[in-house]
């Protein structure tokens, strides 16, 4: 069993990389997903449910049970094929202290004689900004892991559906199987610098309880700053995670890991991602649904991380070998394929190939999903070879539409569009910065930098034009003297003459061909 | 490109052979030629040879009867009937070059647009044109039809011939063009791009 916890925002957003990758096909079998915030309404929280209840909609019409308009297997097309579920069956988040109004000391309650060493850790009654007692966690930890700390460490045995399910996975390795337990979250912010050794830590603690010594892997993604926002003005709110403190801190809590992985085994393998320079967003909010962060690219490398952390051979069992690997690339001022990290034996092209598969095939998808979407449009096309070839002629239009199907793809090729269109506009946003993956601002509607909390609009669908220069252009060529990608004529000619009837169910058949002719080689 | 074309020219010759030899063996006798035409070779012998040996009567020049003279008349005729088939033939080999040219004009367009052709309008892109080189098929064909009736092009064949055949063989030879045309390019046009063509 495979586990990815996402702690506060940007572990959110790690946890949304994930399931990106998992609808291209890059994924274990089964993966459970979980997040651990105080901050419920916290954007970056939110978006990432979203993304996961759209990926968890359109497998279930896809690969589930019902209906028959089917993809099966992975070997042609491995889209949506990872089955997640959240950790504990309902929303798969955790929030320490649920109460409204929730501050450290209502989680302590009174305290009698731990009150001086309480006052002592915690400030209180001064200035509101240095308020940390009764400082309302509705919106999080504000930029200070050791309220986090203490509070998750305090909740964490409260009995939740997340923590049951968790013990129940650890224990689930008597019968053999083995577990993975990934958490992801930052080692700046609130949440995350708290949330992310403390909630190792608990597992590590709870699998010496249990006595369980092997087939439970811990691993780590623990995010270096990697973006900036200009300081709040004066008449603000001033109890906000300031960027100039952020590097202050991050510097700090390396200091705490080094000294804590040194003398304890908590991770086996430990992934540390950042970058340089920092991404700039254009404004800054506290908490809650505001504080919903563009994606950026090192989100992605942590998701090849949980990628790789899942699916490498394991890590020798015995106590004390920690594995920590570090993100870097050739070029400051560059990020090309080559720069991403290998998840096989095929070094970084694998990669390549899948990303831009998909890319792909997002364009051809929106360009010829058009020419199905109702009667008038079909009845235009129903008499063409391609149509025929796809058995989409035999189709039950009226009464058994994958209109539905359709539409549940749609919105998870629209999220996987935004996520690059987001990574690739903060990328090109520095003009010294060189950026060689991919091109999708033609098929969205424009990044606003003023408001980086409000997602990009994708395009309906394609003009023919448009079509066939964003499928030659979307993805970069991994090597400058790699072959030419197959173009939109090829694809053409591979829906007209290849069928995959046999393969899929229904329009399944279809998007298998799609995909298939999408392939960044020949086919 | 020379794949389609000889697929083309495969289909429009076959057409175009067996409408020469339905043409071929329903004309060259004496009886497809026009009454008027007829009525011309056997005027002469008209009040000629009427009489006999026995009894009198009127002897040609040479002395024969008029049985002499209508035989005489009807293997002229038959010569010129021959004549006639031959214009006919002649007239008909030049006239299916036009379906044969346009129609491997098409062959080759439509090839080369498959390569690069991406899109359902793109498929259908070549549509206006399979149209306009069926119009100049017809037109090419009326125009045959004119120079056959009304010109000495062909030796006027067709005005010497019955009318069912003076009119019959041109409107024969539309109706097989467009079949020649229209089968030629189903078989020469690439999968991808019939939606270039009707039906």
């Amino acid at each position: 069993m495979d586990i990815i916890i996402g702690v506060g925002g940007t572990g959110a957003k790690v946890v949304e990389a994930a399931v990106q990758l998992a609808t291209i096909g890059i994924g274990p079998t089964e993966l459970r997903v979980g997040f651990v915030d105080q901050d419920k309404s916290n954007g970056n929280l939110n978006r990432a449910q979203y993304a996961l209840s759209n990926y968890i909609e359109a497998r279930s019409a896809w690969r589930g049970p019902e209906g028959s308009h089917k993809l099966h297997g992975s070997e042609d097309c491995p889209i949506l094929r990872t089955n997640i579920e959240t950790i504990d069956g309902g929303s798969g988040l955790w929030v320490p202290d649920e109460r409204s109004g929730s501050t450290l000391s209502s989680i302590f309650g009174a305290m009698q004689e731990d009150n001086y060493l309480f006052d002592a850790l915690f400030e209180t009654g001064k200035v509101e900004k240095d308020e940390e007692q009764d400082m309302p966690l509705d919106e999080g930890y504000r930029g200070r892991p050791h309220l986090g700390a203490a509070a998750i460490s305090a909740r964490a045995n409260s009995g939740s559906g997340f923590w049951d399910a968790i013990t129940e996975a650890i224990k689930s390795v008597g019968s053999g199987s083995r577990v993975n337990i990934m958490i992801a979250g930052s080692v700046f912010g609130g949440t995350g610098a708290a949330g992310f050794p403390t909630l190792a830590r608990i597992i590590r603690d709870r699998l010496r309880e249990e006595k369980i010594s092997s087939n439970v892997h811990i691993g780590g993604v623990l995010m270096l700053p990697y973006f900036g926002f200009p300081d709040p003005d004066e008449d603000e709110n001033q109890n906000v995670a300031r960027a100039n403190e952020q590097l202050m801190q991050s510097r700090g809590a390396l200091r705490h890991y080094e000294n804590m992985l040194s003398s304890q085994h908590i991770f086996d393998q430990l992934y540390l991602i950042g970058w340089s320079p920092f991404f700039v967003m254009d404004y800054h909010q506290p908490g809650a649904g505001d504080q919903r962060n563009p994606a950026l690219l090192p989100e992605m490398l942590a998701a090849t991380a949980v990628h790789k952390f899942f699916t490498a051979p394991a890590a020798p069992d015995a106590e004390g070998v920690q594995q920590i690997n570090v993100s870097a690339r050739a070029n400051e001022r560059a990020l090309s394929w080559p720069d991403i990290p290998a998840m096989g034996t095929n070094g970084s092209r694998e990669f390549h190939e899948k990303f831009g598969q998909f890319l792909r095939f997002a364009a051809a998808f929106k360009y010829w999903k058009a020419h199905l979407d109702d009667d008038s449009s079909r009845k235009a096309v129903h008499k063409q070879a391609w149509y025929k070839a796809q058995g989409l002629d035999q189709l039950d239009w009226q009464n058994n539409s994958p209109s539905e199907n359709i539409t549940r793809l749609d919105l998870v090729v629209d999220d996987f569009i935004r996520w690059c269109a987001a990574m690739e506009a903060y990328a090109r946003k520095d003009a010294n910065f060189t950026f060689n993956l991919w091109n999708v601002m033609g098929m969205v509607k424009g990044v606003d930098f003023k408001r980086p909390n409000q997602d990009a609009e994708v395009a309906i669908s394609l003009s023919d034009d448009d079509y066939a220069q964003f499928f030659e252009s979307v993805v970069s060529k991994h090597g400058t003297s790699d072959d030419p990608m197959p173009d939109s004529a090829e694809l053409a000619d591979g829906l007209t003459e290849d069928s995959f009837e046999d393969e899929h169910d229904g329009m399944g058949s279809m998007i298998a061909a799609l995909y298939t002719y999408s392939s960044v080689k020949e086919v | 490109m020379a794949t389609a074309a000889a697929k083309y020219l495969g289909i429009w010759f076959l057409v175009m052979v067996i409408g020469a030899g339905l043409i071929y063996f329903s004309t060259g006798s004496s009886s497809t030629m026009s009454p008027a035409v007829k009525a011309q070779y056997e005027e002469n012998c008209v009040g000629t040879g009427s009489g006999s040996a026995s009894g009198g009567g009127f002897f040609d020049d040479n002395g024969g009867s008029s049985a002499d003279c209508y035989d005489a008349a009807e293997r002229a005729l038959t010569v010129e009937a021959e004549q006639a088939r031959g214009n006919t033939m002649y007239w008909y080999f030049l006239g299916s070059l036009v379906p044969l040219a346009l129609g491997v004009i098409f062959a080759v367009q439509v090839t080369l647009a498959e390569a690069s052709a991406a899109t359902p309008s793109a498929f259908s892109g070549l549509k206006p044109k399979w149209w306009l080189y069926w119009g100049l098929i017809t037109v090419g064909g009326i125009i045959f039809a004119v120079l056959a009736h009304f010109t000495g092009s062909f030796d006027a064949w067709a005005a010497k011939m019955t009318v069912a055949r003076g009119w019959g063989i041109p409107i024969a030879f539309v109706i097989l063009s467009w079949v020649a045309y229209w089968g030629g390019t189903k078989w020469a046009t690439p999968e991808k791009m019939q939606p270039s063509l009707p039906l």
